[in-house]
């Protein structure tokens, strides 16, 4: 059994093309409940409702962008732990830095490996 | 990495041509607002979006074409270089290569991504030169994220002086996928094509029911089928009129490669253009709008080209530099409206006109009304060669957007005036799957005529029809229309000579035309089958389509644009031989004086079928008007005045005997025709001595109907009508 079995993740980006490819690295290593979101805005509405371990979130989005959401997820209390992954591409390395300083924890750049991902979560998720 | 399966593939093919679609959109709203954050960061998401996704897939070449225009957008945006017209061009020869290379992806054809264009896209990171640039100078165009205000108001300023109406707001984009899923087209025809076959199966069910109640015994069970076909039928349509509502494509998915389409011809001709769009969310089934876009970009082309003055020319006669043209669509019933106007200098009549003598098609315009000279350019031979220029010359002229347009049975018209420019009026129907149509008999067979041309229909006999040489002309009040009789151009031989013929009165283009045939059947919904596949590769002509009628009989839809041709081509114009037969003149006149005081008869009958079938016979009989009734009781109530009774004999309250003694106790002596399903229905020991009555059968046929009603009105009244009929001769035309 993996070990993100008991674990569930949030994969927020606009693009349905890349929800579903970062949808189908989570299913294969094993991520036990998956949720998905277009933008922030329904990114919250999610995390309020439902338990989420990790959030997965494309930074570039319509509405309410990843900048927001992180902002909006660190400043609640109940949710300013849940660890944050950022996907981006490496033209936006101006966004990368942004993310990093208001509180993503980690980030991959597109087009990323399922053992990339599988390492980042594992070191988010504090399994190993 | 991970599995290239097709689904992912295919959502990634369709999100992007999404996207790409926009694209064009967001650039020009950027190009007309370059302070506009928005549109600039909407610009940046696609390239980024499709970048991220064909990086998985394996793209590469569309990976690496989005990668050039993401890194230039990304230093437009962060403020590095500031935006210019050269952007524009770039950007949009980027989108250009991104719909080919979509389309190749989409085939599952490799290619590589343009190098010219990934070299522009590089190459335009360096700030242009001021010389680069000689539309607006550098000051007035800064970039949308540089903190300094004051710049970003000067650029406002200076867009002010063109408000561009042209981009519909980004917020409230009416075309916004929100709240829809993405249907297959082939599962969207497929309910089309089922919906249609139930919509012939309910027709025929209708015409079925009347005989199924007379061989019910029970009154309870007659009532609750009659309550179940009649549910099925309303829902019937309802589910129809759904069905037509899915396939309606905003007519926005084709304006919107307007702007683009105005934006360089401006450039090409050196004009300055504005383009006004409005009513992009008027719905249009998906099957015309595919056929709709050239006559379109066609007639754009012209106004652009041949419409708007240079500016020089129109500052000379007062007017804004900049042309303008607009573009709308609205609603009107079933229809779509399309307006395509200019402010240009108009049509001249005179130029026209000589261009027509000189290609021969007209020769000389004295007699001719403006409509008629302007719709000279819609005949086919009018352009000539000398016009072709590089922008509207391309093959196809006016009289190809004409027949286009007739072919999805709309109508196209022209107004103009000098120098103060021209109009297009295009009206479509919202759907062609299913129309409502008259169905008539031609020498035996039925045809169908699509309703939205009909706009009446005459009962004429053979005296009014004169012949011109070898045209056919009918006189309808003040107004001469050239007629065609259906069965020459058809040729069917098992015509039979008669002399009374309905006249179907039509309208195309603003111009009445007369379709002559035997008589009108009814009026029915009808689903359009195309037929050129049941007849091989031969194309038909003069049919737009064939239907299954309620009583199963096939009958061919006649092709409007056809009888159009057909009238305009004189060797088509057959000679009516029966024309010279007048001895066929006979008792005419005195159902004619009949006809004009106007017969009211009461139909009393419980089946509601039934009712509304005796309705629908009597229905085209001018001088016949009927008030229905569904038992004896409210008959005897009734205030009117009837000239005769049609009484059912079974009836569920009383029978049709027991209203009969009923009537005569009132002092009503009017002739009564009894019907009923059963041949000894009727017992005439019942009946009180003196009644005038006779016996129909049903179901009732309308040809007997009809005249057996004449018959037993003759026979009460014929000592006062001879003499009135002898006087009467005039044409009794019925609005329809």
């Amino acid at each position: 059994m993996s070990q993100f079995a008991q674990k569930s993740a949030l994969i927020v980006d606009d693009s349905y093309t890349m929800r579903r490819i970062i949808i189908n690295i989570l299913e294969k290593i094993g991520m036990g409940t998956l949720f998905e979101a277009g933008d922030g805005k329904d990114a919250l509405e999610i995390l309020h409702r439902e338990h989420i371990d990790l959030i997965v979130t494309d930074w570039n989005m319509p509405e309410m962008d990843g900048l927001a959401l992180v902002k909006a997820v660190r400043g609640d209390e109940k949710l300013s732990k849940t660890p944050i992954l950022m996907v981006t591409t490496e033209n936006a390395k101006d966004d990368i830095l942004n993310a990093l300083r208001s509180g993503v924890d980690n980030y991959a750049v597109k087009p990323f490996t399922q053992e990339v991902i599988e390492e980042k979560i594992s070191k988010l998720l504090g399994m190993r | 990495m991970i599995d290239n399966d097709e689904t992912l593939v295919q959502a990634f093919l369709e999100e992007a041509s999404d996207l790409g679609e926009d694209l064009i959109d967001n650039i020009l709203a950027l190009d007309s607002d370059r302070s506009s954050t928005e549109a600039l960061n909407k610009v940046f998401r696609t390239a980024h979006t499709i970048k991220g996704s064909s990086s998985f897939l394996g793209m590469l070449p569309i990976a690496q074409l989005t990668h050039c225009a993401e890194d230039l957008l990304n230093k437009i945006r962060t403020g590095e270089i500031p935006y210019s017209d050269l952007h524009t061009d770039v950007l949009l020869g980027f989108a250009d290569e991104l719909e080919r290379l979509l389309e190749f992806a989409s085939r599952n054809e490799g290619t590589l991504a343009d190098k010219d264009v990934m070299d522009a896209l590089n190459n335009a990171h360096t700030p242009p030169t001021p010389s680069d640039n000689d539309a607006t100078p550098d000051a007035s165009t800064p970039d949308a994220n540089t903190p300094d205000a004051t710049m970003a108001n000067t650029s406002t300023a200076n867009n002010d002086a063109t408000p561009d109406a042209t981009m519909p707001d980004a917020n409230s984009n009416p075309l916004d996928r929100k709240d829809s899923v993405r249907v297959s087209i082939l599962n969207l025809e497929e309910a089309s094509d089922l919906i249609g076959e139930l919509v012939i199966a309910r027709n025929r069910l209708n015409l079925l029911h009347s005989k199924i109640n007379e061989k019910i015994g029970s009154a309870y069970l007659q009532e609750e089928v009659s309550t179940v076909v009649s549910e099925v039928s309303s829902l019937t349509t309802e589910l129809q009129l759904s069905t037509t509502k899915m396939r309606l494509v905003p007519i926005g998915t084709i304006f919107r490669r307007f702007p683009r389409l105005v934006r360089d011809l401006s450039r090409k001709l050196n004009k300055p253009i504005n383009l006004e769009i409005s009513g992009e969310t008027t719905g249009i089934d998906r099957s015309i709008i595919e056929y709709l876009t050239d006559p379109l970009i066609h007639i754009i082309r012209n106004a652009c080209d041949h419409g708007l003055e240079h500016p020089d020319e129109r500052l000379a006669l007062g007017k804004t530099a900049e042309g303008t043209v607009t573009i709308a669509a609205s609603y009107d019933k079933v229809f779509a409206n399309i307006t395509i106007t200019d402010d240009g200098r108009g049509l001249h009549r005179d130029t026209i006109i000589a261009k027509g003598i000189a290609n021969g098609l007209i020769e000389s315009g004295e007699l001719m009304s403006d409509k008629e000279v302007f719709n000279l350019i819609f005949e086919p031979g009018f352009s000539t060669a000398k016009d072709v220029t590089n922008v509207s010359g391309r093959g196809v002229g006016m009289d190809i957007v004409r027949s286009s347009i007739y072919a999805l049975s709309g109508s196209i018209t022209i107004h103009s005036t000098p120098n103060k420019g021209t109009t297009f009026d295009i009206r479509l129907p919202l759907t062609l799957a299913i129309i409502d149509a008259i169905i008539v008999d031609v020498g035996g067979d039925p045809f169908a005529l699509p309703l939205h041309a009909v706009t009446e229909v005459a009962n004429i006999s053979f005296d009014e029809i004169t012949m011109f040489d070898g045209s056919c002309f009918y006189r309808l009040r003040e107004q001469t229309i050239p007629i065609l009789i259906l069965k020459t151009l058809y040729d069917i031989d098992s015509y039979q000579h008669g002399n009374n013929y309905a006249l179907i009165i039509l309208n195309v283009s603003h111009k009445s035309i007369g379709v002559l045939v035997d008589k009108v059947m009814t009026q029915e919904e009808i689903v359009v089958k195309p037929i050129n596949h049941y007849f091989g590769m031969s194309k038909v002509t003069g049919f737009s389509g064939a239907t299954i009628l309620g009583n199963g009989q096939v009958c061919l839809i006649v092709d409007i644009e056809s009888v159009v041709l057909a009238l305009e081509d004189k060797d088509k114009r057959a000679l009516f031989s029966g024309l010279e037969d007048r001895n066929c003149r006979t008792k005419d006149s005195l159902t004619g004086s009949l006809q004009s005081q106007g017969t009211h008869i009461a139909i009393v009958e419980d089946s509601s079928s039934d009712r509304r079938n005796i309705k629908s016979l009597l229905e085209n009989e001018d001088g016949l008007s009927c008030s229905l009734f569904s038992d004896p009781i409210s008959t005897l109530k009734s205030p009117e005045h009837f000239d005769l009774y049609v009484i059912d004999i079974v009836m569920e309250h009383g029978s049709g005997e027991m209203l009969a003694l009923k009537l005569l106790k009132q002092g009503n002596n009017k002739p009564i025709i009894f019907i009923s399903s059963k041949v000894d229905a009727l017992n005439t020991a019942l009946l009180p001595e003196g009644l005038k009555y006779t016996f129909m059968r049903k179901p009732l046929r309308q040809n007997e109907f009809i005249a057996t009603i004449y018959k037993m009105i003759e026979q009460s009244t014929a000592p006062q009508q001879t003499q009135l009929g002898q006087q009467q001769d005039t044409n009794r035309t019925a609005g329809y």
